[in-house]
């Protein structure tokens, strides 16, 4: 489900945090889904815990999850009702930091903005085949 | 506590196998008289002493085995990390360590005499040894197991320390060898020193109190190995070897400066003088005595009664006084040291600007007594076994060898001259056999080959068996006391001829040959007391009345015409009761007290200086121009 | 009126120098651990990571320099200090007649609070048997019951000296699992020495690296992953010094050719300083690659450091 990468030079809480933002996005992780606990997501990792404590506290601050006290992490029930301007911030950051990466790897636009689309495109196509579905 | 609790029982409980070994060792011990069919007290004496052996033996082994695994076998294999990256603090460590160890070790030593000690009739207080005899003291059952086990302890802190030493390889090990060496040298020098003067007391003393010492410095050695070398194998051996050590180089050397101090003390250190002896000539005069602080330990000084200068003769056991000869011209002194390796001739040239003690190279086998020096010093005489020795005093030679008949008691003997030494044996006196007659004999001095016994000069023909005599200290003289009749007879030293008598008093208690051959005889009757003085003849010449006089005895003649005497309070005077002192002028009859103070020795004749004692241990000298006392201090 | 006191960060070590006789085994090392993190301390053999770690345990006197835990010296309030801190040292021992179950009696005795179901639970979850000699056990089982004793009295801080040497990947992935249940039950704060870098990657917070007695690298692991990277050039260039000059800006730590071209390892990568580079056609088409931790260590301590190439990050990235 997750992994972490060690070659990718993302901070390993960020890597966590795409990586269920992505999962959640695609549908692998449905909403009211359940999340392993910070302690056991980090044995299965082999990470600090409290790397795995920081990935979840940005996505529960972002309502991409949601704690039950006593129960555990959920996924939320719907995607988070951002204020539009809050949300275009975020979209704004993500597409900078999207831009930049594409500018590196020396990407020409369209090709970039292509990839945009594929991507959305997959996601999509994910979440209708099956909720829950394995990688 | 818990700490201490946990590491204690842990180090216990690991090698309680020792302790079955030990109650089955001591159980066997008691087997063993048993199994050769004694009984009763005999039996457990044999149990004891073999429990005794026994245990020792099993203690031993067992402080061998505990002294390296108690701490060091762990050090060296880096076991002890385990303990010391938990919260055990350094000193709890090495307590529970140690605790247990030395528990086992004594509970083990407890279980092997055990059996023994509660069967033994005596319950622990008998007899059991009694080491190199009379230089450790006697030890009953109880004793010798608390020695044997301090023993095993030290033996045990030895096994930790060569375990750690040996293990580290490290280079200190050089020093840790030096520093043996140089303990064992120092301490085992100041114990010989010791020794060799006979100061069993302060030997003993010296003895425990370094063993005592020993085992302390090993314990807090060990200590401070573990507080500042924790686990780190080298810097333990240097913590273990600085806190060794230094202490013990520091209690060798304070053992070897006290055994330094107890054979050479000073005039001072005097408590009580036994024993006066004079020169014939010149002002030196011998001291001996207790000394204060060293046990039953006596010792004798030449002093200069002039200067006050003071040569130590030497120390030896108390009441044993060293025989001490000066010659008659009193520039030379000889006397026989005794040592553990034999009798030694030890003399002083006391006319040399800076008088100090040689050992003469004389050499001889057996037993030697009275030493004599010739009137110039130059040879000295030795009684031993059946014969007269006569050796060169400076160089060892021996001159004369005098083969003697009669019995040393029966047996005087002077210097004539520098070349002539007189004898006179009795003969029927009291038991001896024959007809009473005292022979008088003289050799040369040195002999010549194939002369032996001494030439045959005179003859004092007697007529009382039992009777008691002196010869003055020229030899020229010889006066005889028949015990029946208190007769005093006089004769001629050489040729035996008599020369008078004194038919005395029956009153009279003593009679002392004078310097020129006269005799003064004490009188103490119930109402008359004094002294009357005989010339050679026998001719009364004069008498001094001394009627308030008590408990009167005769001092020195300091001139040829006074004479000094002392008389004490009461009629029978213990030796420290004060006395006063009488001139007696010969010429003129008179009679003045002039001091206090104890007159020096009971020598039949006096002659040099006249030494006063005014104390224990502070004397003056009678300056016979002022008429006075003069304080000898010491220098 | 006084402010009040901050705690004492778990771990300080300040100017620790160490010799023995002339070789010098630490120089002048200081660093900190703070509350609740993972310190992964990194170092060839040799390179003064057990002087260090005896340092930290009080076991050694520095030569000068002070090693604190919780603010207060460990080589002189030891004991004091230790019970707030469990070790597992290198090579665990114990008295090998000692049986587990007597070890951890011992061990209760010591300890103000040992939980003695816990480490029961644990010896069970790892499968080592508790009435065994502690000297017949396997390597791999003595480590295990020396981190089960080190983590009963609940410490504030553990002190692990290589804990997976020797260990199979069964054992090392126990070791591992049980420290971050401590971690995520507890927030301990854990200082360990490695050479396991792949599995302590996800879990250290912060790195050390030792290299002769020197600490090379004491930074946050995120940080020092933000700022090295390996490139990949397959263009090969015609000089190395075109290379040189290029990547200067960057602070190549080494630069190697390969069958393919040419591999860098730089540690002041920033996407601005690397964007005029990504484009350009003389160094062929550049990979950027993020730089494992192995890989990291690696290249700062094998090789001699590259003259004008520093590892220190220049400016803010």
């Amino acid at each position: 489900m997750l992994r972490i990468d060690p070659s990718d030079p993302r901070p390993i809480w960020r890597q966590i945090e795409d990586g269920v933002r992505h999962l959640v996005a695609r549908g692998a992780l449905p909403p009211g889904e359940s999340v392993p606990s910070v302690r056991d997501l980090a044995r299965d990792l082999q990470v600090n815990p409290a790397t795995v404590s920081k990935a979840y506290q940005r996505l529960t601050d972002d309502r991409v999850l949601v704690v039950h006290r006593g129960e555990g992490t959920f996924v939320a029930d719907r995607p988070p009702a951002l204020p539009e301007t809050e949300r275009d911030r975020l979209l704004g950051e993500a597409a900078l930091r999207y831009a930049s990466r594409a500018t590196t790897l020396g990407a020409p636009r369209p090709v970039a903005i292509g990839a945009v689309g594929e991507a959305l495109d997959e996601l999509a196509a994910g979440r209708s085949e099956s909720p829950g579905g394995d990688e | 506590m818990s700490a201490f609790a946990a590491i204690f029982s842990r180090e216990f409980r690991l090698r309680r196998v020792l302790l079955i070994g030990a109650l089955a060792i001591g159980l066997m011990s008691l087997a063993i008289p048993r199994l050769q069919g004694q009984t009763g007290a005999i039996a457990a004496e044999t149990a004891n002493a073999a429990a005794l052996l026994i245990g020792f033996l099993t203690c031993s082994i067992y402080a061998l085995i505990l002294g390296s695994g108690a701490i060091a076998r762990d050090l060296a294999d880096g076991r002890l990390g385990f303990d010391f990256v938990r919260p055990i603090s350094g000193l709890t460590l090495w307590a529970g360590r140690i605790g247990a160890a030395l528990t086992l070790l004594s509970a083990s030593a407890l279980l092997v005499v055990g059996p023994a000690l509660l069967t033994d009739p005596k319950g622990g207080g008998g007899p059991v040894w009694a080491p190199a005899a009379g230089w450790l003291p006697v030890l009953n059952m109880t004793g010798a197991f608390v020695v044997g086990l301090l023993s095993c302890w030290v033996l045990f802190f030895l096994t930790h320390l060569a375990t750690v030493l040996f293990a580290s390889r490290s280079a200190l090990l050089g020093l840790d060898l030096a520093g043996l060496l140089a303990v064992g040298l120092l301490a085992g020098s100041a114990l010989e020193r010791l020794h060799r003067n006979w100061a069993m007391d302060a030997f003993g003393v010296g003895a425990a109190s370094f063993f005592a010492f020993l085992l302390l410095a090993l314990t807090g050695a060990s200590l401070v190995q573990v507080l500042f070398g924790r686990t780190d194998l080298v810097r333990s051996h240097r913590a273990l070897s600085m806190a060794l050590w230094v202490p013990l180089l520091l209690g060798a050397f304070a053992l070897d400066a006290a055994s330094r101090w107890v054979v050479s003390p000073g005039l001072s250190d005097l408590v009580r003088t036994e024993s006066v002896s004079k020169a014939p000539a010149g002002t030196w005069f011998g001291v001996g005595g207790d000394l204060r602080g060293r046990g039953a330990l006596a010792g004798q000084f030449l002093v200069d009664a002039a200067t006050g200068r003071v040569v130590r003769q030497g120390v030896s056991i108390s009441n044993l006084t060293i025989k001490t000869d000066f010659s008659n011209d009193g520039k030379s002194v000889a006397w026989l040291a005794l040592t553990p390796r034999g009798t030694e001739v030890r003399w002083v040239d006391l006319s040399a600007p800076e008088p100090r003690v040689e050992t003469a190279p004389i050499s001889f086998e057996g037993v030697a007594e009275e030493p004599s020096l010739s009137p110039t010093g130059r040879w000295l005489a030795l009684r031993s076994d059946r014969r007269m020795l006569i050796f060169e005093l400076r160089t060892g030679r021996l001159v004369a060898s005098v083969p003697v008949t009669a019995d040393w008691d029966a047996l005087r003997t002077r210097w004539i001259a520098e070349d002539r030494l007189r004898f006179w044996s009795a003969e029927g006196n009291v038991s001896l056999g024959g007809e009473p007659r005292i022979s008088i004999a003289e050799t040369h001095v040195p002999q010549g080959p194939g002369s032996g016994a001494p030439a045959s000069v005179g003859t004092i023909e007697l007529t009382a068996r039992g009777y008691a005599w002196y010869v003055n200290l020229d030899g020229g003289t010889v006066i005889v006391r028949e015990l029946k009749t208190g007769r005093r007879r006089l004769f001629d030293g050489r040729t035996g001829a008599e020369l008078g008598v004194i038919d005395a008093p029956q009153q009279q208690s003593g009679a002392i040959l004078l310097a020129d051959g006269s005799v003064a005889v004490l009188v103490q009757g119930p109402k008359s007391r004094g002294l009357a003085i005989y010339d050679r003849t026998g001719v009364l010449r004069r008498s001094f009345d001394l009627r308030s006089a008590k408990g009167l005895l005769f001092g020195a003649q300091p001139t040829p015409t006074t004479i000094l005497v002392s008389v004490a309070a009461e009629a029978t005077p213990l030796v420290r009761t004060a006395r006063r002192l009488i001139l007696l002028d010969l010429a003129t009859g008179g009679i003045r007290e002039v001091g206090r103070g104890w007159i020096a020795a009971f020598e039949a004749l006096d002659s040099g200086v006249t030494v006063v004692r005014t104390g224990p241990a502070t004397f003056a000298r009678w300056d016979p121009a002022t008429e006075m006392l003069k304080p000898i201090v010491p220098r | 009126m006084s402010a009040p006191r901050t705690p004492a960060p778990p771990l300080t070590a300040a100017g620790l120098t160490v010799r023995y006789g002339r070789r010098i085994a630490l120089d002048d090392v200081s660093f900190g651990v703070e509350e609740g993190s993972v310190y992964a301390l990194l170092g060839l053999n040799g390179a003064g990571k057990s002087s260090l770690v005896r340092c930290l345990l009080g076991l050694r006197r520095p030569e000068s320099g002070t090693a604190k835990l919780f603010g207060r010296d460990v080589w002189s309030h030891r004991a004091e200090v230790l019970q707030e801190v469990g070790v597992v040292p290198e090579e665990p021992d114990a008295p090998p007649t000692l049986s587990v179950r007597e070890i951890a009696r011992f061990s209760a005795r010591i300890h103000s609070k040992f939980d003695r179901a816990g480490f029961d639970q644990r010896l069970r979850r790892f499968g080592v048997p508790a009435d065994v000699p502690f000297g017949r056990l396997s390597k791999g089982q003595k480590g295990q019951v020396a981190l089960a004793l080190a983590l009963a009295p609940a410490p504030r801080m553990l002190i692990l000296d290589d804990p997976t040497l020797g260990l199979d990947a069964k054992a090392r992935r126990s070791v591992f699992e049980e420290l971050i249940g401590e971690l995520a039950e507890r927030g301990t704060t854990v200082f360990l020495t490695t050479h396991e870098l792949a599995a302590v990657e996800g879990i250290a917070d912060r790195v050390g690296i030792l290299r002769d007695g020197r600490l090379l690298i004491d930074e946050d692991l995120e940080s020092l992953r933000g700022r090295f990277r390996r490139l990949r050039f397959t263009r090969p260039n015609d000089g190395e010094a075109t290379l040189d000059r290029a990547l200067a800006d960057l602070a190549p730590v080494t630069i190697e050719r390969r069958a393919w071209g040419v591999e860098a390892i730089v540690s002041a990568f920033s996407e601005e300083r690397w964007a005029p580079l990504a484009g350009r056609a003389d160094l062929g088409s550049p990979e950027v690659e993020a730089v494992r931790l192995e890989d990291l260590f690696l290249a700062l301590v094998e090789p001699p450091a590259p003259t004008g190439a520093s590892v220190e990050p220049r400016g803010a990235a």
